[in-house]
């Protein structure tokens, strides 16, 4: 009579920690500072800044244990200025990521909803824009291969592998949602990953139909959404891919990244708008960005990160063609105060080399309203508080 | 492990709800159901996570909104009552940066009906504009940077100074970057720091300034002047 009483009582034991375990999970990160600039539109500038090094969100997530090592996922997940309180993606709730999927041990990983491309995924830990040490500032030229995670894609299906041996891989398909214009603004993308000890290398591709609408602006609200202000570069076609690896050698990390963009018939609102001069229609743009970037632990508090790019670009258009190439170096040092607070300094120099008038001559950190001179630098102090 | 349970994240909020009358609304009485009409409805999230010696890491994050019809009290916000992070020290004072209210209601609005829970937001000084900004309703501040020292013998100081942010950072304002982008046809060209003049955008008129502020797509930046690109 004792055993199925023993049963039943550790059924109950099961039963409760099994809930507790899929309960949902509310997290967040707030980063603020104060940043000055060296030019914006011909003046320097003190501004109070937020996300600059990390994004800054709060969201829900949670799994629910299903057994047979299988679990229900999701996470929705906003992103926010600190200093004015406003949404960062215009017209959303949960605009970073919003997803919700299963998740097997054995089979890996299907989600749907808003989410990160393959580039984000796999090629971000590896550039220092995406490493959770340069972010924003850091970027590569107006974030042109969205390795900063300007923007994610809408009506998206993600598959993610479990990990063999360390490789990892997966792709996502995001639907335009338009009857009638099933490519008409749609995204897919795939990417792989491998680590082994102190070596990890990554690789990746993304492919943009129509982004925001395309030229002909229809079906502004897709993959890459015009009314959250997602669609940053409107163009006929987006293309990138690269490949990237680090290693770490004790407290030292090295990596090297290369990046390739391709706008096919980009107009010229968005980014490029601020970005550019002298365009008066539709552009060619390709861009190669070179990273190579590196991470000190001076001790377990303190650290040294820092990343030289060099980009060259290559554009046509009705108004012109040219060469420009653009050199950024961006120092930062982190201080941690706790495992979820830290302070840190972070400067960014920029110069781009583009014959005066012509598109791109003005330097334009990510983030900044272009110089109006060929260089500028941003200097920044804050803190960063996870939750 | 006990400190690391201490600083988790608390979900906090304040409702309040109930029905106004008023004498003569532009020219008549009425009846209506109110929000907020004594303190404000709020939800949101705070934490503070001791980082021993005396100081702690904080932050609040805090959204103003209607009960009665659900919306957001400040349109197309996150978090528009208060939104801060900041050190606080039991020996140096706190300073905290974000989205606050200003130093005026911080240490005066305890003191008033308006600002205090007994009066409350319908208790504000006149006009309906709150002229000291003194209700517990009153505009909080961008962009601000805050200092508190702790209290000596009663006695505590504060001091605010928000920065104006000039120049465009899109990746933090509401991104409304996209806006037509049909052929361009015409381009119009005028000195940098030329006063506001109007300007035909299709079957739009708006108003330029120097500089990059635009209100369509094309404004382009050449050295000494500014180019309006118009679309038709």
């Amino acid at each position: 009579m004792k055993k199925p009483l023993l049963g039943a009582a550790l059924m109950g034991v099961f039963a409760a920690s099994a809930h507790a375990q899929s309960s949902v999970t509310l997290y967040g990160l707030i980063d603020a500072g104060i940043t000055y600039s060296s030019n914006q539109s011909g003046h320097n500038a003190f501004q109070q800044s937020s996300g600059l090094v990390s994004n800054t969100v709060f969201g829900l997530k949670g799994s629910e244990d299903l057994g047979g090592g299988l679990h229900a996922i999701f996470r929705l997940e906003d992103g926010f200025n600190v200093n004015n309180g406003t949404s960062y993606f215009k017209n959303t709730i949960f605009g970073r990521q919003a997803y919700v999927g299963l998740q097997s041990n054995q089979y890996g990983q299907v989600t749907l909803g808003r989410q990160y491309d393959s580039v984000v995924d796999y090629l971000g830990p590896i550039s220092l824009a995406n490493f959770g040490d340069g972010n924003n500032l850091a970027a590569h030229p107006f974030d042109n291969d969205n390795l900063d995670d300007f923007f994610s894609i809408n009506n998206a299906v993600k598959y993610t592998s479990p990990t063999y041996a360390g490789l990892t891989f997966g792709g996502l398909y995001g639907f335009s949602n338009q009857a009638g214009g099933f490519s008409n603004n749609r995204a897919y993308s795939f990417g792989a990953s491998y680590s082994n000890g102190p070596l990890n290398l990554a690789a990746a591709y993304m492919l943009l139909n129509n982004a925001g609408g395309g030229p002909l602006q229809n079906n502004l609200t897709g993959a890459v959404s015009s009314a959250d202000g997602d669609a940053n570069i409107v163009s006929a076609r987006q293309t990138v891919f690269g490949v990237g690896g680090n290693y770490a050698f004790g407290p030292a990390t090295v990596g090297l990244l290369w990046t390739h963009t391709q706008f096919n018939n980009a107009t010229a609102g968005g980014a490029l708008s601020a970005f550019s001069t002298a365009m008066s229609g539709n552009m060619n743009l390709h861009l190669d960005n070179f990273e190579v970037n590196g991470h000190y632990a001076l001790t377990s508090a303190l650290s040294l990160n820092g990343a030289y790019t060099f980009t060259e670009g290559a554009y046509n258009s009705a108004s012109g063609s040219g060469n420009p190439h653009w050199h950024q170096v961006t120092l930062q040092s982190d201080y941690s105060l706790s495992k979820r607070t830290d302070v840190y300094v972070e400067g960014v120099y920029q110069r781009v080399s583009a014959p005066v008038g012509s598109a791109f001559s003005g330097a334009a950190i990510n983030g900044l309203s272009p110089s109006t001179s060929n260089s500028q630098v941003a200097a920044t102090v804050g803190i960063r508080h996870r939750f | 492990m006990s400190a690391h349970a201490q600083s988790s994240v608390t979900l906090y909020g304040v409702i309040a709800t109930g029905l106004t009358y008023s004498s003569n609304q532009q020219g008549h009485s009425s009846w209506q159901e109110t929000s907020a009409a004594t303190e404000n409805t709020v939800f949101g999230l705070k934490g503070s996570e001791d980082l021993g010696g005396g100081s702690h890491a904080i932050f609040k994050l805090e959204n103003g909104f209607n009960l009665n019809n659900g919306s957001s009290f400040n349109t197309s916000d996150a978090f528009g009552e208060q939104a801060y992070i900041g050190l606080q020290s039991d020996q140096f004072g706190t300073l905290l940066i974000g989205r606050q209210y200003d130093t005026l209601n911080d240490v005066l609005g305890p003191i008033s009906a308006a600002g205090g829970t007994y009066g409350g937001n319908m208790a504000a000084h006149p006009f309906t504009f709150n002229n000291d900004n003194l209700a517990a309703d009153s505009m909080s501040i961008n962009n601000a940077v805050k200092y508190t020292s702790i209290s000596y013998s009663g006695l505590s100081i504060e001091g605010m100074y928000a920065l104006s942010n000039p120049g465009r950072r899109f990746f933090e304002q509401p991104r409304v970057l996209a806006q037509s982008h049909s052929a361009f046809a015409s381009t119009i060209i005028v000195p940098r720091y030329a006063p506001p003049r109007p300007v035909q955008d299709g079957h739009r008129m708006h108003q330029c300034w120097g500089g990059l502020r635009g209100q369509f797509a094309g404004c382009a930046d050449l050295g000494s002047q500014v180019e309006y690109i118009c679309h038709t």
